[in-house]
């Protein structure tokens, strides 16, 4: 034996077989070793496997006492792996056994194969093999179908997204045409299944499709006269499949081949599904279709004995030439990303606000999730520089952003309705667009003024659709993502306030508030084109790509399992060695929204300040009387713009405050620190917006000392404020009902009585 | 035992013996290993002898065989003969003329026994002009020029069967529909050299139909000789002729079968096998006329080879039998034969599928145990 081009690899494998040989009592047999004749050549072992052990169950295979198998050791080995055939072609036409006598043995063998476990592995992997294929296990009725195997030797490729047509009860077949439109140069679409016209239009290329109810040889034949054998044999005669071939040879033009469709119900997708058809693609080479063409107008006496002859080749001469079809039906497919986060857009319509680095990004994704309409929505162009993080193409270069990306958002998938408005945002909401006619919402502005424009423009809405939200830091290490569900009773502005809250009230998110809500603007912000350019953040597309899918993922996960009165935000920060990347959800809470009665504002009280007010009337009820007044400060924000008053805090009363049936002096005795505290607490979002108090037996009304309050409050303090809330609290002591009364300072007029004359100071 | 068409094959040592039951009665024996031991009640080897006259049908009192064929004169064919025709009468001899060539010295006292009565036979039918009547017939394997022959000068030609040919007499009555036997070998040239090279191959089929498959009896030829049954049958159209649903292998299981010496190394000739696995009938069974198989051989060793087995079990469907290994200890192999079908004796041996087969568990042990050691090991200087 001479060993000269046997490689460390292979000389690994002959010990380890040899081992496993030595120690399996006969079992297995190294009957012939072939060693490589040239370098890189393969080492061929011909071994004898006993098969005793293994249970025949009808349907299986029937092995004989001993089965030959040979190996064949790449040079390359463990890093690749052996491939084993029988030793005859006993099994041909089985499923998993390809080329009559080749063992399918691994499904993924880039997953399966163990190059650290060798020969070991793999002898293991064979055993399993054999022992299913004896007892009739290697298709499982548990798992899907092996499907049949035909050998391409045609370029033309078919790609088929649509399910086929369901046969007949009780018919054999079932015979028609498949519309095909050209995907490119290599591959058709099979894009429509249509029953048989008597004419099919010119214009368009259809190939012969025929389905029939029972199964073809697991390895399709190889030529054509077999493979008319065999489709007689299911009931297909020649006459037949002839005549369906002329019809369609009439509508192909010169040169051009015909394709024929044939379906057989060779694929299972899953446990207890019906069988499925198996396409395959046949091509008639053109001067083939061409003598069908001249068979066809043999009616009128033009028949040429030579296209008959032609025709009378192929049928008992050539080999079938098998196009490849990419099968991407739903009825014998799954989708990559089912049961993932994605999966949820799968069919849904989505309008992406902002199609820009986190939009361009998002895009991509709900079109490859399968969303069934998008609308793109923005009002700026593409240029040079956002190449480097923006989902466009240096062609594109001038185009709006809205219709370049829909251009690249198609050729990803043609089947989305996309659509496109240029629109500023800032404005609201684009009119032509109806919201209800989405399932989400996402703005990828990262613009607070839309936030507040799109507030603006809901205000008057019971509920919106969910509405996704996604910004990124300065330098693109942080991202919040805020996803509000129809029913939770803020609107995008109020989000955005919410999320600066918890961000500033969470130790742990503290990074993210001074992040993005600094107290002060240290430097200017990033400027790429200096002096031309709106300031952005600074980062690449692989930055912005793993926050947009951060968010895209964050959105369907809470879209899958959160009620629709809920409101989250993800915290999340990339990997940015040292740090760690970090990310964390948070709830916002809902919102308990009350109006001002006299300007019609919004009022929207946090859960903390309701229970702040509560408990105190019912302190206030236990240590002194309930009929006296009792009251403290208010804390939060009015946006006067958005017409909101948002009260974060209730305090209880200053402590030098005093108390009476009729009467509640506030004091002052540590507010001032109180209100600090707030303000720096919560990144100056939360200060003094006015006061609350009780009217225990009476109704929630501005008594005539309340309104002198608030005169005093707003006119006659070291410094006053522009507007107050007066929270009352009526029939405190019984039935406590809320009602909020905004006074403006403008709403009063402060008259200077001085020598009998009075004078407006307002 | 002999009532109705079936075959036989006898648990004899290492060595043939194989009964072929026509109809009720009407049996052809082909060759006998009759040892003198067999008697012992411990052994699992027949007293054939006894046996056949114990079940023959009796002429007058005698113990009749309608016909006997030996394929070649070596002891493990042809053993107990002496006996055989002391206490059986046999009607018809089958043989080749190469047993005429040997120097009695060179054969064993049986085989002599054998040369003398075919001898005797051949001068009866010689002055008979032809058939000389049961007791004194003869069916001679061989080519015309055997004629011309001193020995054979006035042997009459329908009592030569020329290999190549079918044979459907037995003792003087046609079974043609009943009985076929095609004679594959001996060749014409190789009618002298080593005996086992120069058996007598034929295939039997009991009915009328050789493509359903019969049994093929090939002597002790070797690999060389097969290849040439192989080829010279499928030349001549005659493929119908190879199909077997029994196939005794040659040589009670030898290796020299399939595997030929080739520069010195031992080369296993795939395609014996591919030919014999080709001419199958479904269900086809390989039997080892010998002792128990061992599992290994040493150099040197004479059949049974274990490769052989291995090899044959990589080509019959219904398996592969020894006579001393399958079945009741002692008794034959029995293949019954319905309307020319043979069907396989019922002693399949049962499956044992276990959750962990051999292979898996020699993969294990070849992987070796990652357990830390279990008993203590000292380490010092």
């Amino acid at each position: 034996m001479v060993a000269e081009y046997l490689s460390w690899g292979q000389q690994l494998a002959l010990d380890q077989l040899t081992d496993i040989a030595s120690a399996s009592d006969d079992a297995i047999e190294i009957v012939r070793t072939e060693l490589p004749s040239s370098e890189g050549g393969l080492l061929v072992l011909r071994l004898s496997i006993e098969t005793s052990g293994y249970q025949f169950q009808i349907g299986g295979f029937k092995f004989r006492r001993r089965e030959p198998i040979i190996l064949k050791i790449p040079s390359k080995f463990p890093l690749q792996p052996p491939s084993a055939n029988f030793g005859h072609k006993r099994f041909l036409g089985r499923a998993h056994v390809q080329w009559g006598n080749h063992l399918c043995l691994y499904q993924a063998t880039d997953v399966e194969w163990s190059a650290s476990d060798g020969m070991f592995g793999f002898i293991k992997r064979l055993d399993q093999w054999l022992r299913d294929a004896a007892r009739n296990q290697l298709d499982p009725n548990d798992a899907p179908l092996h499907p049949p195997v035909e050998y391409p030797s045609s370029d033309t490729k078919f790609a088929v997204d649509i399910n086929t047509p369901e046969l007949a009860n009780g018919a054999f077949f079932w015979v028609g045409a498949a519309k095909l439109t050209t995907r490119n140069k290599y591959c058709y679409d099979i894009s429509e299944w249509s029953e048989m016209p008597e004419q099919l239009p010119k214009d368009e290329r259809f190939a012969a499709v025929v389905l029939i109810n029972q199964p073809m040889p697991m390895e399709y034949p190889s030529t054509t006269s077999e493979l008319l054998n065999v489709l007689q044999d299911r009931g297909i005669s020649f006459s037949f499949l002839f005549s369906i071939l002329k019809l369609l040879a009439l509508c192909q033009k010169d040169g051009e081949p015909l394709y024929f469709i044939l379906g057989a119900p060779m694929r299972r997708r899953a446990a207890d599904e019906p069988l499925r058809q198996h396409l395959t693609a046949w091509k008639m080479d053109s001067e083939h279709v061409k003598a069908l063409r001249t068979i066809v107008l043999s009616d009128s006496g033009e028949v040429t004995e030579e296209a008959w002859n032609l025709i009378l080749d192929w049928a008992t001469k050539t080999p079938t030439e098998w196009c490849r079809v990419y099968d991407n039906r739903p009825e014998v497919t799954y989708r990559r990303d089912q049961e993932t986060n994605a999966s949820w857009f799968l069919e849904k319509r989505v309008v992406l606000l902002g199609c820009g680095a986190l939009g361009s990004h998002m895009g991509e994704y709900l079109v490859r999730a399968g969303v069934k309409k998008l609308s793109l929505v923005d009002n700026s162009t593409v240029n040079p520089g956002i190449l480097v993080r923006q989902q466009f193409r240096h062609y594109q270069v001038g185009y709006s952003k809205q219709s370049g990306l829909a251009v690249q958002l198609g050729s990803i998938n043609p089947k989305v309705e996309i659509d496109h408005k240029y629109a500023d945002l800032t404005k609201g909401w684009p009119d032509p667009l109806c919201l209800q006619e989405f399932d989400l919402v996402i703005d990828a502005t990262a613009s607070r003024r839309v936030a507040s424009a799109l507030q603006h423009d809901w205000d008057a809405l019971e509920s919106t659709p969910p509405i996704l939200r996604g910004s990124i830091n300065g330098n693109a290490t942080q991202g919040i993502s805020t996803l509000k569900m129809p029913r939770s009773g803020f609107g995008p502005s109020d989000l955005i306030r919410q999320t600066k809250l918890a961000a500033f009230h969470t130790q742990e998110l503290n990074d993210f508030a001074r992040a993005f809500w600094p107290l002060e603007q240290h430097k200017p912000g990033f400027q790429p084109e200096p002096g031309c350019s709106e300031p952005t953040f600074l980062g690449s597309a692989a930055d912005v790509a793993f926050f947009a899918s951060s968010f895209f993922n964050f959105s369907a996960y809470m879209l899958q399992r959160e009620n629709d009165d809920v409101a989250k935000a993800l915290f999340v920060s990339a990997c940015n060695p040292p740090d760690q990347m970090f990310s964390r959800i948070i709830d916002l809470g809902k919102s308990d929204t009350n109006n001002d009665v006299s300007h019609d504002y919004r009022v929207l009280v946090s859960p903390a300040a309701r229970r702040a007010i509560e408990g105190e009337i019912k302190t206030n009820a236990r240590t002194g009387s309930s009929t006296d007044e009792t009251g403290g400060l208010l804390l939060g924000e009015i946006d006067d713009a958005l017409k909101t008053i948002s009260i974060d805090v209730a305090t209880g009363p200053p402590l030098d405050s005093i108390k009476s049936s009729d009467h509640f002096l506030c004091g002052v005795e540590g507010t001032e620190e109180q209100c600090k505290f707030y303000a720096e607490k919560s990144g100056n979002s939360t200060n003094f917006v006015g006061v609350w108090h009780t009217h225990p037996v009476s109704m929630p009304e501005p008594s005539s000392v309340d309104l002198e309050a608030m005169a005093q409050l707003l006119h006659c303090q070291e410094k006053t404020p522009r507007h107050v809330v007066m929270l009352i609290v009526g029939f405190a002591a019984t039935r406590p009902l809320w009602r909020f009364h905004l006074f403006r300072k403008n709403q009063f007029q402060v008259i200077h009585i001085e020598k009998g004359i009075a004078s407006n100071d307002n | 035992m002999f009532n109705e068409p079936r075959v036989i094959f006898w648990p004899v040592g290492t060595g043939d013996s194989i009964s072929i039951v026509i109809q009720d009665g009407i049996v052809l024996q082909v060759d006998l290993r009759d040892l003198n031991d067999a008697d012992n009640s411990e052994s699992d080897r027949i007293a054939l002898v006894d046996k056949l006259a114990e079940s023959l049908p009796k002429i007058d009192g005698k113990p009749y065989l309608s016909a006997f064929a030996l394929t070649h004169p070596d002891q493990d064919h042809i053993l107990g003969f002496e006996k055989l025709l002391e206490r059986v009468t046999i009607g018809e001899l089958w043989f080749t003329p190469r047993i005429f060539i040997e120097n009695d010295q060179d054969l064993c006292d049986d085989a002599v026994a054998f040369k003398e009565e075919a001898e005797r036979r051949i001068q009866e039918t010689i002055k008979a002009g032809g058939d000389a009547g049961a007791g004194d017939r003869v069916r001679v394997i061989g080519y015309d020029s055997l004629l011309d022959t001193n020995e054979f000068a006035g042997f009459p030609e329908d009592r030569l069967t020329i290999p190549g040919h079918s044979v459907t007499e037995i003792d003087g009555n046609d079974y043609e529909g009943e009985f076929n036997a095609f004679i594959h070998a001996p060749f014409a040239e190789e009618t002298e050299g080593d005996r086992n090279n120069t058996s007598l191959c034929m295939q039997v089929v009991l009915g009328d139909a050789p493509s359903q498959g019969g049994i093929l009896l090939f002597g002790d030829i070797a690999y060389p000789r097969i290849r040439r049954i192989f080829d010279t049958t499928k030349e001549a159209g005659n493929e119908d002729f190879l199909r077997w649903k029994v196939f005794l292998a040659p040589h009670h299981c030898s290796k020299s079968a399939m595997y030929q010496k080739e520069d010195d190394a031992e080369v296993l000739k795939q395609d014996m096998l591919d030919d014999l696995a080709s001419y199958q009938v479904e269900g086809g069974i390989i039997i080892a006329s010998s002792v128990k198989i061992p599992s290994t051989n040493s150099s040197g060793d004479n059949p049974p080879h274990a490769k052989a087995k291995k090899r044959y079990e990589e080509v019959a469907d219904g398996g592969f039998l020894c006579t001393h290994e399958d079945g009741e200890s002692g008794e034959p192999l029995v293949f019954q034969a319905d309307n020319g079908v043979l069907a396989a004796p019922d002693v399949t041996e049962a499956v044992s599928a276990t959750a962990t087969s051999k292979l898996a568990s020699a993969v294990d042990e070849a992987r070796g145990s990652d357990s830390p050691p279990s008993e203590q090991v000292g380490y010092g200087c």
